[in-house]
């Protein structure tokens, strides 16, 4: 009798209670609405898996800051897009609309009660760009740029701003250097039903690394069409201006995620999943996403890759 | 390998726990058993479309042999598919034991370690069964325990695998299955009940599945339960009883991976008495498909069983063409079934009385409140009979008439009325609503001591899918051996005048004793084949079947 009511309290403790999953989403579900896949998503959605990252190369991004009223912008845009090409996969540039102070005269857009409305009315500024050129210190106006977010190689000036005319020599130091402390693997899914990307990274520390690193997601239009101030021809206001790989907005916020924290062995490997609603007044456009990783103290970019969904 | 290792093990487990009891004095014991073989030969028939394996026959055979000896109990089931019957699962290949099982059975203790069959309540949280007719055998392998401490209580136990395949052995399924039950019969615990003749039995179960998350994609969880209540009161002629089951998040492939707790209700009240009977049942199901392998479909790796309330129905075309399966996504269904037997001897009841069984059964979608920004994937949220009153899923209204007339002539009439929602039940070539009238004569006529004729005719008229149907069966019977049988089922309505084809069958078959030998020569339809609203797709087939039967 006792042998039998053992077995029986054995089978019930035995027993694993029913685990009841609040969120099934893996990760941050803050940053990962399901919702905006247009079906069922546990069914129907492909969840990327990555395999080993077998690239060997660093990547550069031309941060090109720029104004919408800025006459000489497109002579720094022409700059990056030169860099861009002549190093296709390694080089990826990002118009940044925003200046000295965040918004500065070329960044102004004109309301509709203005005369000048539509013209410069569409608000290509977003919250991450604009931090950016306050809290990164030493923009002193437009076009200016930021290469990896690295001083220029030699100078004593500490600043990470550079003007457009050294873009490209310090885009090829950087390339020439090779010096790769990270990768970066992305999938990226479109779904203009809910004008949806689904955004899926992971990043490995290809060497130890020690301090505070994170992952920072950029949604770009790769191409909007629009007016441009353009001193190089006449007259000045271009109305189908072809602006460049636009920084339209943070897929994880302003600075990112933090991935890799205190001293992290080569090899360390982290997964995140993003999804990011496209805003009014970039819709219907091709898009991109730039993922970087970055020096939470410094800023400076370890690695960059571009996928378009 | 696993299985003698499950022997060993059960040896042990003997030697080491029940060394007390009394096996001083083994007899031989006894040794029961049957044996099943039905071997099928194929032939092509391009009408029909009937396949043909390239072994042009198949053979489905078991053999279960079961040893008895004072408490000790062991048994074995020998299986072969060689291969197996098509319509059957295709993964069943081989010769090998699909079955076995040795334990210990007191008053008051069972133990089986190996492989067995138990159920809890309705079934709806737990049910462990096999239905050859369909290929599902869902047999648990592991260790069952059945203890009663006391008169009218009983308290059951298991953990184990369930079948999943059969390649020459067993092989389960990847999730383990845990279950508690209870049961409290008062009636034995007070007495005094039964004098004033009131029944009450209670019982409570949990059931919970383990499988191993490896879905990156979702969190799925690993170990899902679900818990059922349940009680009976029986009082003179009026009986109630009703279950309600909880499922806990279960995100499967049936349900569309959501995580929506999933529940059922069912409830049973009836009156009875001499020459009357009423039974009402009525059933509210939500996303309960319980399986130990959250991929697994069709009728694979089912833990629980969710009953149809609908009639049983025999006759051929009210069987086969539209039968209706439990939707376990969900479903509300409510049945009321009527007996009367007119008293014999009454002007209108003849000399032996006349039995009257009206059916109605219907069944319909639950209604589905939409989840707004359901990023937590629950799917939509549900309250038990909240119903969408435009889904029906299923209507069957029937009326069956059967008399004696005299010594010799019986005949049984029923008439049928049913709605099909054939997008809801795949099983038709059409998707919609399929209306059918069904009507069916029976006579058995006696012409000797020992013959007798059988006939039906049945008609089936609707104007969807592939039209009117008429079937005749022929059976005559020389008592106690002889069966000799024709059917001919005849899609006469067939919209394509090619398809109206006679699906003509003879049978024969003899019985001795417990030995029955079966052979049936001809053509049988495709169609779908269901037991207690699970249902297997039956491919059309031409040639002869070979049976034989035998117990021991």
């Amino acid at each position: 009798m006792k042998y039998s009511i053992f077995y029986l309290l054995a089978i019930v403790v035995a027993f694993g209670s029913c685990d009841r999953v609040e969120n099934p989403i893996p990760g941050d579900a803050a940053n990962y609405d399901v919702t905006l896949f247009p079906g069922n998503y546990a069914t129907a959605y492909s969840y990327p898996t990555f395999g080993s990252n077998s690239n060997n190369n660093i990547n550069v991004l031309i941060e090109d800051y720029t104004g919408h009223q800025c006459g000489n912008c497109p002579a720094g845009a022409i700059a990056a897009k030169g860099v861009e090409n002549a190093n296709p996969g390694r080089v990826f540039v990002v118009s940044e609309h925003a200046g000295f102070g965040g918004i500065s005269q070329y960044q102004r857009i004109h309301t509709p009660n203005e005369p000048e409305y539509p013209k410069y009315g569409r608000n290509f500024t977003n919250e991450a760009g604009l931090t950016y050129a306050t809290a990164i210190t030493g923009i002193l106006g437009n076009p200016y740029g930021m290469i990896n977010r690295k001083p220029v190689a030699g100078s004593s000036s500490a600043s990470l701003w550079i003007p457009y005319g050294q873009w490209q020599t310090n885009a090829e130091n950087i390339l020439l250097q090779n010096n790769l402390r990270a990768n970066i693997q992305m999938a990226v899914n479109y779904y203009d039903e809910t004008d949806a990307l689904f955004v899926h990274i992971e990043a490995e520390s290809k060497t130890t690394l020690t301090g505070n690193y994170n992952l920072v997601v950029y949604a770009i239009a790769k191409d909007v069409v629009d007016w441009q101030k353009n001193y190089a021809v006449f007259p000045n206001d271009v109305e189908f201006y072809h602006h460049h790989n636009v920084h339209i907005g943070n897929v994880n916020g302003t600075w990112g995620d933090p991935v890799f924290l205190g001293e992290i062995a080569s090899g360390a490997k982290v997964r995140k999943d993003y999804t990011y609603k496209i805003k009014e007044n970039f819709k219907d456009l091709e898009y991109a996403v730039i993922a970087y990783l970055m020096n939470a103290d410094t800023y400076e970019i370890l690695q960059v890759i571009m996928v378009e969904p | 390998m696993k299985s003698v290792n499950l022997y060993i093990w059960a040896a042990c487990l003997f030697a080491a726990q029940f060394s007390y009891a009394q096996f001083d004095n083994l007899q031989l014991g006894t040794v029961t058993g049957n044996i099943e073989s039905t071997f099928q030969y194929y032939q092509p028939d391009s009408v029909i479309n009937a396949q043909v394996p390239p072994e042009k026959g198949a053979l489905n055979s078991f053999a279960n042999i079961n040893y008895r000896n004072s408490f000790f109990k062991a048994g074995v089931r020998f299986e072969s598919y060689l291969p197996v019957l098509l319509g059957y699962p295709q993964r069943f290949k081989g010769s090998g034991l699909g079955y076995r099982y040795a334990g210990y059975s007191s008053k008051s203790l069972e133990v089986t370690v190996g492989n067995f069959y138990d159920q809890f309540g309705s079934g709806m949280v737990f049910r462990s069964f096999e239905e050859r007719q369909l290929g599902i055998d869902n047999a648990m392998d592991g260790v069952h325990l059945k203890y009663r401490p006391y008169k009218g209580i009983e308290l059951t136990g298991l953990i184990g695998k369930q079948r999943f395949e059969f390649d020459s052995r067993l092989v389960d399924g990847q999730g383990i299955v845990r279950g508690i039950n209870g049961e409290v019969d008062f009636r034995s615990l007070f007495p005094v009940l039964d004098s004033i003749g009131l029944q009450i039995t209670a019982g409570g179960s949990f059931v919970s599945k383990f499988q191993k998350d490896q879905n990156t994609q979702l969190v799925l969880p690993e170990n899902v339960a679900a818990y059922s209540g349940r009680l009976k009161v029986d009082y003179k002629d009026f009986f109630i009883s009703g279950e309600y089951v909880l499922k806990e998040n279960d995100p499967s492939q049936d349900n569309g991976y959501i995580y929506k707790n999933g529940y059922g209700v069912l409830i049973n009240a009836g009156y009875s008495q001499k020459g009357f009977g009423i039974l009402f049942q009525a059933k509210s199901i939500d996303n309960m498909s319980f399986r130990s392998d959250r991929s697994a479909g069709l009728t694979d790796l089912q833990v629980n069983f969710l009953p149809a309330l609908t009639k049983t129905h025999t006759y051929n075309l009210a069987a086969t063409l539209y039968p209706y399966a439990t939707i376990p996504n969900g479903e509300i269904a409510y049945q009321t079934d009527v007996m009367y037997t007119i008293p014999k001897g009454s002007l209108i009841g003849g000399k032996y009385g006349t039995k009257i069984n009206m059916n109605f059964s219907t069944a319909y979608d639950i209604k589905r409140n939409t989840i707004e920004n359901d990023s937590f994937l629950r799917g939509y949220s549900s309250t038990p009979f909240g119903m969408n009153s435009d889904s029906l899923f299923f209507r069957d209204f029937n009326i069956e008439i059967s008399r004696k007339f005299n010594k010799k002539l019986f005949v049984n009439l029923v008439y049928y009325n049913q709605a099909f929602n054939a997008s809801a039940n795949i099983v038709a070539q059409t998707l919609g609503y399929i209306y059918t009238n069904i009507a069916v004569v029976d006579v058995t006529y006696k012409l000797s001591k020992k013959h007798s004729l059988r006939g039906e005719l049945q008609g089936l008229w609707t104007k969807q899918d592939k039209g009117d149907w008429a079937t005749i069966v022929l059976e005559y019977t020389i008592s106690p051996h002889w069966t000799f049988g024709f059917i001919d089922q005849w899609n006469y309505g067939n919209d394509l005048l090619a398809q109206r084809v006679h699906y003509l069958l003879g049978s024969f078959s003899y019985i001795t004793g417990s030995t029955r030998f079966m052979l049936n020569v001809g053509k049988q339809r495709a169609g779908i084949f269901c037991v207690g609203g699970i249902c297997r797709q039956v491919p059309a087939s031409n040639g002869f079947t070979f049976s034989f039967t035998h117990s021991f």
